[in-house]
């Protein structure tokens, strides 16, 4: 993840001194990335958020104006979060969330020419949730999200040639017991294998 | 006796379907045959529309073809998709497992923006999602690619 890290800030100087540039993003994980909380909360009077989030490659990119943005990512690790959470009497929203994603990446600029997103994950991405929330006064989200290759692409732009390929299985399991909730409860799991988002202007 | 019998049922026979066709076809039925595939009537008199943009003026080339601009210039194609849902435990409560294979989500905003789009998705894992609330379970499988 630090590697990831140095990338990431290092594409974020490029896009934020030129113009017309071209960023390469090179990105291979092979070691396995695990995230796990145990919690137990309660008595608090302002909200409560609990986040377990493991991560392989992840990049964003910001700026103004950028030629060519090329991104890829392999992943060939594995990944998995797991949140084991418990929570009473609390006075706000709640919100506890296992999150495992393989190969992450959003751009977002001003104008970019041509996005080339090429995104590979080959082992299994798994977020698990196991909590049992009670006595909130706020809302309530128990999300659990494993995803394998996910790209957001938001800039005025050309072209985008994306590449996803996902050889994984995809698990997500939100297990959850939920009581006594004065505002709204969701609870949801979700396992998406590739997804891309583009938003043009 | 068999003789007899034969030719005036042939002649009832020959008699149906002419009558049956001219029901059918009627005049306007005749007068678009006459009239040649894709010349209807007063067609000649309407402006030809080459545009291949949206009421907003954005185009959509997705893997070479383009998209049909439909509300704001916006695809969605999702495959291996499925989705369950249910609302239950009190009002506003909601338990949900979603699974999707492969997912591309377009928006264009603005006006007369053209945005060409070459994807390749490809999913050959196992997809699967579950959501238990309070023992009551929903669960949703995205069969492979």
């Amino acid at each position: 993840m630090n590697r990831t890290i140095l990338l990431t800030i290092a594409a974020l100087a490029v896009a934020g001194t030129a113009q017309a540039q071209t960023i390469n993003n090179g990105q291979t994980n092979s070691s396995n990335i695990r995230a796990k909380l145990n919690a137990t909360v309660s008595d608090v009077q302002d909200k409560v958020a609990l986040t377990a989030a493991g991560i392989g490659n992840s990049v964003t990119l910001e700026g103004a104006t950028a030629n060519t943005i090329n991104n890829t990512q392999r992943f060939f690790g594995d990944v998995s979060s797991e949140l084991n959470a418990t929570v009473r009497n609390v006075g706000k929203r709640v919100d506890a969330t296992s999150a495992a994603i393989a190969n992450t990446a959003s751009i977002k600029a001003d104008y970019v020419n041509v996005v080339n997103n090429v995104q590979y994950a080959n082992y299994d991405p798994t977020a698990v949730l196991n909590a049992t929330l009670t006595d909130i006064s706020g809302e309530v989200n128990a999300t659990a999200a494993a995803i394998s290759n996910t790209a957001t692409i938001e800039a005025d732009l050309g072209q985008v040639n994306s590449t996803q390929i996902n050889y994984a299985a995809v698990n997500a399991t939100a297990n959850t017991t939920i009581r006594n909730v004065s505002d709204s409860v969701s609870a949801t799991a979700a396992a998406i294998g590739n997804t891309l988002s583009v938003k043009g202007f | 006796m068999l003789k007899m019998f034969t030719p005036a049922l042939t002649v009832a026979l020959i008699a149906l379907p002419v009558q049956g066709g001219a029901q059918t076809l009627g005049r306007d039925g005749i007068g678009s045959l006459e009239a040649g595939y894709g010349n209807a009537r007063a067609m000649e008199t309407e402006r030809f529309n080459p545009s291949t943009r949206d009421s907003q003026g954005n185009r959509i080339i997705k893997d070479g073809v383009i998209q049909s601009g439909v509300g704001g210039s916006q695809i969605t194609t999702n495959t291996n998709s499925a989705v369950y849902g249910a609302a239950f435990f009190e009002s506003g409560a909601s338990n949900s497992a979603t699974a999707i294979g492969n997912l591309v989500n377009v928006t264009v905003e603005g006006s007369n923006n053209t945005v060409v789009l070459n994807s390749v998705q490809t999913n050959t894992g196992s997809v699967s999602a579950t959501a238990v609330l309070n023992g009551s379970a929903a669960k949703s499988t995205g069969s492979s690619q």
